[in-house]
């Protein structure tokens, strides 16, 4: 792997950089500081027209695991030749992954890609250690809010604690499912004829609504009407029509309600009563709780937020509010009591929706990563084996 | 209910339609798009249809320079100029949107040949701007300074240790001075001063924490960086393995020391000033059409602006024409021209061209269980020249190799077949593709009785290039879709002789 001439290629080319996300997958060039484009993740097999999604139930059965293959062959074909426009026979491919991604989707991109594309090396990072790339620091909570779950995970000097990571299935799409339901009931009442044409409504529809017109209050909605009632303000949130068309062709609006707006996310902050989920925040606590005492302090000074649903706006001050209100209310977290008041979210220069795609781009950047690759000579000898189930390295490690 | 078809089995155990599948005339195998090779030929714009060599694609960043999207609609902008004060000015507007760059942000452009330039200068700070850079500085330092810690622990140190280690074990006087004291650290005792300093001294103890009082601090540290030691929060310092330094004489003074720094690095915390609290606009009315859709934010990743009026249009992506190659002989398989104009190819070797084709003809309207039933299928051979077809085996069961394990399907073939499946021959030969046909006046009856000593159960009737044999099915069990596989040889003459094999699978529907 090392002889003169292997370096030779390995240097001339820029690697290719892939994150596989629920809802988008983003791609690029490593050394540069903006993915190329950010695509859609529509799994749809061609062939019988089902869309599949990524759970590890009712997946490993001869058939479908063909169908698998096919359309994630079909997602790699589009990636490389109709967006990157490059060849992958002589890339080195830094794939970005999320820690729950099941194993068997990763066994079969790991064989796609060195089986069909050739690709010349190999490296599975996963998801938290890049995102603290992009802030310079070794020791972080990373919080990601994503479409379909969230979940937490602390990170020490570049070590993702596994046994401690909390998990949440809420993400944009629960709070999508809230708005429509707080809608279409409202409509029922009023209007009905936009409300039979709201009812059948794709998925897609509701999401730009909830994109373009929800944002989170800064507190909790019962505890504003206490404060509002001391002070005689009153605060009225605007409704909003979405236009839309009837049956006939003529223009008709969705009235969103105010409340609806302001009250569609708060799912992600009380939780689900129904399945028993308790919100974000405390999903946090409990995290923080299951560390050991001598990293508690640490972590709680670099909190980390990701994901395109951070992006919501008002959503990381509702976070603070509510970390600190839970400190202070809460006799679950007795232990976490001193923390109160000094919990630090960082910073970072560039958006939330491609912060652990930075991190990947700076790894397929750096020279000392040369070694860590999984040559296709290593996968030809070695199979599956040559790349573990659950990744783990440091940067001053040696192999 | 999906209707009848029919199947060819690739190399790679897919089933395609023959119209997706390629074979390669020197080993004589299918492929299809899945165990293909694919490499790209060449690039060029899909708007203005030129062709753009490698160093050009590369300087642009493999977009088009001339060509831009609209912002709104995603499709293609015009040029259109106006003439104020006997000055020409250029601006962007869509056919399909009304979209005007010069109203909307106030674009104007000069000449088409400076536009590029300035947007290629915009998206180069974008992609590789500062915030990137410095990352990359930053981690690349301390890459550096671990593989320099690498090179230490590998190769010099193990080659000295081996040097210092066998005095070290005879001759005691030798074991004193490299004692093992607490702060014992064989860095410093090879690099530091003070080592060839204490060969001098008389007293012969450890180099480091002297009873003089001196510490063993070294100037000439090459292995302490800067970095780590600069930033003292939480988070942002790898581990250093020696950075107390202690007195043994004076301890109350070195554990108040000590003291003080402890306190100062859990103290010390970086105050961050967030400013993100929700704008007054959000709450008051505002009109849904002017702002983005996660789509347009998209299309600009480095702003990803919320309201319409801060769109700007971007530059077309480019296209690519790509070659394909056989997987077992490397041969290509299809290569396209590289003029952007010509959408033919120099070299295409499709199986359209070389099998023959299968078609249904005549299918009954259902399917009952023990009940008798025609099926008529045709062969149309593409070539010139005449094609023999041999070996012709048909089954009930398909082909084991597709969905399930190999071991299941042994045991399944044995206990059942869904159907008894009756064919009169194994061989025929076809007709070749005859251009003149179309000219001349041969009637339908004339044509049938052209052949003769065929098996009428076996074939139906010939047509030009066409054969239709007969098959009868009396299906034993009610399935949901009934399908059979096909076997046979192809012999027919290219340009040289060609021989190969192909397995059909044909699904005819439900059996009741």
């Amino acid at each position: 792997m090392n002889n003169f001439f292997g370096k030779q290629i390995f240097e001339r080319q820029k690697a290719v950089v892939i994150d596989f996300g629920s809802s988008f997958i983003k791609c690029g060039f490593a050394g540069e500081g903006i993915p190329q484009a950010f695509l859609p993740t529509n799994l749809i097999d061609l062939q019988t027209g089902e869309e599949l999604e990524i759970t590890s139930k009712n997946n490993t059965s001869q058939k479908k695991i063909q169908i698998w293959k096919r359309t994630l062959f079909k997602r790699f074909y589009s990636i490389f030749f109709g967006i990157l426009n490059v060849n992958p026979k002589n890339r080195r491919v830094v794939f970005c992954e999320n820690i729950l991604l099941p194993n068997f989707i990763k066994e079969m991109i790991i064989e796609i890609l060195f089986e069909k594309f050739h690709v010349v090396g190999l490296l599975c990072v996963p998801s938290p250690v890049l995102t603290l790339v992009a802030f310079k620091k070794h020791v972080g909570l990373v919080i990601d809010l994503g479409h379909s779950e969230s979940t937490v995970v602390p990170v020490y000097q570049e070590i993702p604690l596994y046994s401690k990571i909390e998990y949440c299935s809420l993400g944009f799409d629960s709070v999508v499912k809230n708005l429509r339901s707080i809608v279409l009931s409202e409509l029922e009442e009023t209007d009905k004829e936009v409300y039979s044409i709201a009812e059948k409504l794709p998925e897609k529809i509701w999401n730009e609504i909830a994109v373009k017109t929800c944002f989170v209050l800064e507190r909790n909605a019962i505890i504003l009407k206490k404060e509002n009632k001391e002070k005689k303000k009153k605060e009225f949130i605007a409704d909003i029509n979405y236009p839309c068309l009837d049956k006939e062709g003529n223009d008709i609006a969705i009235t969103i309600s105010g409340k609806a707006r302001s009250n569609a996310a708060e799912i992600l902050f009380n939780g689900n009563t129904q399945n028993d989920y308790e919100g974000i925040p405390y999903r946090i606590l409990e995290c923080l709780m299951g560390c050991n005492s001598d990293i508690t302090v640490a972590l709680s000074q670099n909190l980390i937020l990701t994901g395109g649903t951070s992006m919501v706006p008002g959503c990381r001050l509702r976070l603070e509010n509510e970390l600190n209100w839970l400190l202070e209310n809460d006799p679950h977290f007795k232990k976490l009591k001193g923390l109160q008041g000094k919990l630090i979210f960082q910073k970072h220069p560039f958006f939330n929706n491609y912060l652990s795609w930075v991190g990947g781009s700076v790894f397929g950047y750096l020279e000392i990563m040369n070694e860590k690759f999984v040559s296709l000579q290593t996968f030809k000898e070695m199979g599956l084996k040559s790349i573990p189930n659950w990744s783990h390295f440091k940067i001053d490690e040696e192999n | 209910m999906s209707s009848p078809k029919v199947e060819f089995k690739c190399n790679c155990n897919t089933l395609r339609n023959l119209s997706g599948l390629y074979c390669c005339t020197q080993c004589s195998k299918l492929s299809c798009n899945y165990c293909c090779e694919t490499k790209i030929d060449s690039y060029f714009c899909p708007v203005s249809l030129t062709g753009l060599s490698s160093d050009e694609v590369t300087s642009s960043l493999c977009k088009s320079n001339n060509r831009f999207q609209c912002p709104q609609c995603e499709s293609q902008l015009v040029f259109q100029a106006i003439t104020e004060n006997s000055s020409q000015k250029l601006y962007l507007s869509c056919n399909y949107c009304r979209y005007r760059s010069d109203t909307a942000i106030g674009l104007t452009f000069k000449s088409m040949n400076e536009i590029h330039k300035e947007y290629l200068a915009k998206e180069r700070l974008s992609h590789t701007g500062n915030d990137m850079e410095s990352l990359k500085e930053y981690y690349s330092k301390i890459s550096k300074e671990m593989l320099k810690l690498r090179e230490f622990n590998s190769g010099k140190f193990h080659r000295l240790l081996n040097v210092i280690n066998s005095p070290y074990k005879s001759s005691p006087r030798l074991r004193k001075k490299f004692s093992t004291g607490r702060n014992f650290s064989p860095m410093r005792s090879i690099y530091s001063n003070r080592y060839s300093q204490n060969e001098r001294t008389k007293s012969g103890g450890s180099t480091v924490g002297n009873n003089k009082g001196e510490g063993g601090e070294n100037k000439d540290d090459k292995f302490s960086s800067s970095l780590m030691s600069s930033k003292k929060t939480y988070g942002s310092v790898l581990p250093n393995s020696k950075k107390m330094k202690f007195n043994y004489t004076n301890l109350e003074e070195a554990i108040e020391k000590r003291k003080d720094k402890i306190t100062n690095t859990i103290h010390k915390t970086e105050k961050i000033q967030w400013t993100d609290q929700i704008p007054k606009e959000l709450k008051n009315k505002f009109d849904v059409t002017q702002i983005t859709s996660l789509s347009q934010r998209f299309s600009q990743l480095a702003t990803q602006p919320r309201k319409l009026s801060e769109l700007s249009p971007q530059r077309i992506r480019l296209m690519n024409k790509k070659s394909k190659q056989c997987p077992h002989c490397q041969h290509t398989l299809i290569k396209p021209e590289i003029n952007p104009n010509k959408s033919t190819f120099k070299i295409k070797k499709l199986a359209l061209m070389i099998f023959p084709q299968i078609f249904i003809s005549k299918i009954p309207a259902t399917f009952q269980t023990d009940k008798q039933s025609e099926l008529v299928i045709s062969f149309k051979n593409p070539t010139f020249n005449e094609m023999k077809i041999s070996d012709l085996e048909i089954s009930s069961s398909p082909l084991s190799d597709l969905d399930q394990d190999q071991e299941q399907n042994e045991n399944e073939k044995k206990e059942e077949t869904t159907a008894n499946i009756v064919v009169k021959g194994k061989e025929f030969s076809i007709n070749g593709y005859d251009e003149s046909a179309q000219f001349t006046d041969i009637t339908l009856e004339e044509e049938t009785t052209q052949e003769t000593n065929d098996d009428p159960e076996f074939i139906q009737q010939r047509k030009l290039n066409k054969v239709y044999l007969r098959i009868s099915i009396t299906p034993t069990k009610s399935v949901e879709m009934l399908q059979i596989g096909l076997k046979f040889k192809v012999s027919c003459v290219l340009q040289s002789k060609f021989e190969s094999e192909a397995s059909v699978i044909i699904s005819l529907g439900k059996v009741n």
